[in-house]
């Protein structure tokens, strides 16, 4: 048989209607994937929220008792025979990689197998836009009884989209600005999760101890960057009552760090306490070599810092972010209404010492800081 | 039902995106990177302009209007400078990122409780029906909402397409598709050459800044790295698009253009839909790009001829 007359009946048909034909048969097939979808009984999900609280954590440890109830709200609220959890991220980055590791092992620590208990489906957008969009899409038609997400655009993607699924969030910095709420306590009913905001009383207390009869610390920031702006006047009203003073002197383009710097140091402070922002986030290691030079002790919230060379970190630690994020979901199996669970700040902190800088910064560390003392 | 009215959305909304890169890839020949920096500086601007609370229709235009400024800036410093293309779009769009995050003044704007473009469509909705929510489409429950949001977008999209075949077959838009072919007949005919490119860029990125705009306002947010990844979707959308028309007509290229990038986000909603890991969905996406260029010429290879002659 020749292909050429098998085609001649497709070679009268004009482009753009050939064109439409294949947009019509590609929409078909993905109606036909979505066909479950179709004629949905009405299973009006009969949920009764529970009043009571039982403490997830006992003694560091998770309470056995909440993972009896982990188990029952399973049975009861969600009776299938595995619960279906879908993991939505962003892009591929260390603190991504950090929190999915501690959401699957805060799912074992309250007692749930994987394959057993439930299905864990990871999406990654990697850092794609569109991607992110489609994939909250597939999610919103495929029957995930929980979504969780890491990091802001995922989270907002999720409260555009994703209103009728109980969304967990986890690694957002600031949810309220993100706009999943209007504070902590008054959100979106479907949503909640943990806040991973740069520590500031953990800053405070390590600058104390390190540096003893500190008075005057240093920071430069962005006053474009309405972060950079938010983090400092955070930091400055939480050292206030201390006694010590917060110099911020304000940069526009990295190009103006080193003379910044300068200026900071001929101000005589006894630190740099470098806050979050873009600007000073992308050109870190100037900071910190400028700091060498001077023998400034560099503190960052940045844990990744250390490596090159700040001198110490206080930094949210999202594997930590990841596991509490867990233990909300798992208050929302046992009964809990996620409207009325506050969003939270991720409660531990990692503290990060960097031997070498310090002892070029004559820093003496005191015997309590020993176990956070990395040697590179 | 919801999953392909939602693919149907992005895919009109970037076909705007498609159209731009046509413009500046197809008519000028011109590659130009700019996109990744246009397509955020149209989304900041919209999202600063009503974060201000000013009316999102200004913010749409300005978001237009500031893709419009970025791509002129690339044609200015390759038409007058003699920068190379190349190097040109990537000065623009490395200097867009500072001035995105300047714009914004910080990494992030929501514009989940705004009063967006898509706002007005829901209360458009909610007064022609304002009995129900949702409708039943053979079988599927459809939030009346998307489903208007898609028709006005169809709507809109097939104007700015009618817009651009229309001006693309004036003398002035002829002009320009000759600067593309063939500089020095153009030249000799005594159009300045060097301000159709400039021109040309600037309607381009104008269109990639809208699609911006556009997408900020759908999806709730504009962010400082949402550019990342949109120069392959909207070539992959134009070579797509070409494939399926095959033809040179500018007005069914154009068409073309709209299609392929509807098409292609209806093929990566069908993987994700199956269950495809999304981290394989770029390779995906390169071997389907890849079909897209290689099946033409695998049938001229069967000696099939044009299928419509070309009618320019």
């Amino acid at each position: 048989m020749n292909i050429k007359q098998t085609l001649t009946p497709f070679r009268k048909i004009t482009p753009p209607v050939r064109a439409l034909a294949s947009i019509v048969l590609v929409a078909l097939i993905l109606l036909y994937t979505d066909r479950q979808n179709r004629n949905p009984e009405s299973a009006e999900r009969k949920v009764t929220y529970l009043t009571e609280n039982i403490p997830v954590l006992t003694g560091g440890v998770v309470n056995p008792l909440f993972k009896t109830k982990v188990r029952e709200g399973l049975k009861n609220g969600w009776p299938r025979e595995m619960m279906k959890l879908a993991l939505i991220e962003y892009s591929d980055t260390p603190f991504t990689e950090y929190t999915e590791e501690g959401i699957r092992n805060g799912l074992l620590e309250v007692g749930l197998t994987e394959g057993k208990d439930f299905i864990l489906e990871v999406m990654n957008a990697q850092g794609d836009i569109t991607m992110l969009n489609s994939i909250v899409d597939v999610v919103a038609t495929k029957p995930y009884d929980f979504v969780m997400t890491i990091s802001t655009p995922t989270l907002q993607a999720a409260c555009r989209k994703l209103s009728h699924k109980t969304v967990i969030f986890t690694t957002v910095a600031d949810p309220v600005t993100a706009g999943a709420g209007k504070d902590f306590t008054d959100h979106l009913p479907n949503i909640t999760g943990i806040s991973t905001l740069s520590d500031f009383g953990g800053m405070m207390r390590l600058v104390q101890d390190l540096i003893p009869g500190v008075n005057k610390v240093g920071t430069l920031y962005n006053p474009s960057e309405v972060n950079a702006v938010v983090n400092k006047e955070s930091f400055e009203k939480l050292l206030a009552p201390t006694g010590i003073t917060l110099v911020a002197v304000p940069i526009n383009t990295t190009s103006e760090i080193g003379d910044a710097l300068q200026s900071l140091i001929a101000m005589k402070v006894q630190a740099d306490c470098q806050i979050v922002d873009n600007t000073t986030g992308s050109a870190f290691p100037q900071i910190i070599r400028i700091c060498e030079d001077h023998r400034l002790p560099c503190f960052t919230f940045d844990s990744p810092q250390i490596k090159n060379g700040a001198t110490a970190a206080a930094a949210r630690d999202y594997h930590q972010a990841g596991l509490e994020g867990v233990y909300l979901l798992a208050r929302v199996i046992t009964g809990e209404d996620p409207g009325r669970i506050p969003f939270q700040y991720v409660s531990k902190t990692d503290i990060l010492i960097n031997k070498k800088a310090a002892e070029k910064c004559s820093i003496t560390i005191p015997d309590e800081y020993k176990g956070f003392i990395i040697d590179l | 039902m919801s999953l392909l009215i939602g693919s149907l959305i992005i895919g009109l909304i970037l076909s705007l995106l498609a159209m731009g890169v046509f413009i500046s890839f197809r008519i000028f020949n011109f590659p130009d990177i700019t996109v990744e920096g246009s397509i955020t500086f149209g989304a900041a601007i919209t999202a600063a302009v009503i974060q201000l609370d000013l009316h999102p229709l200004l913010a749409t235009f300005l978001g237009f209007t500031g893709g419009f400024l970025a791509g002129m800036t690339t044609g200015v410093l390759h038409a007058k400078f003699k920068i190379n293309s190349l190097l040109a779009g990537i000065l623009v769009m490395t200097a867009l990122y500072s001035v995105n995050l300047h714009v914004m003044g910080k990494s992030n704007i929501p514009l989940l409780t705004q009063t967006t473009l898509f706002t007005y469509v829901e209360t458009l909705t909610r007064s022609v029906f304002p009995d129900s929510e949702t409708v039943s489409l053979a079988g599927w429950n459809v939030q009346l909402r998307d489903l208007m949001t898609m028709v006005v977008l169809l709507i809109a999209i097939a104007l700015a397409g009618s817009i651009l075949r229309w001006f693309f077959r004036s003398h002035f838009g002829t002009a320009m598709r000759a600067t593309g072919n063939n500089q020095n007949m153009i030249r000799a005919l005594g159009v300045n050459t060097d301000w159709m490119i400039i021109l040309g860029l600037g309607l381009a990125n104008g269109m990639i800044g809208l699609s911006g705009s556009l997408l900020a306002q759908y999806q709730g947010f504009a962010d400082a790295q949402m550019g990342i990844g949109m120069l392959v979707w909207g070539l992959a959308s134009v070579i797509i698009g070409e494939a399926l028309i095959n033809t040179r007509s500018v007005g069914l290229l154009i068409a073309g253009a709209i299609m392929g990038s509807v098409f292609f986000r209806i093929l990566v909603a069908i993987a994700l839909r199956l269950g495809m890991n999304p981290n394989d969905l770029k390779l995906i996406t390169a071997l389907f790009v890849l079909a897209a260029l290689v099946l033409p010429s695998l049938v001229k290879r069967f000696n099939i001829k044009p299928l419509v002659n070309d009618n320019r």
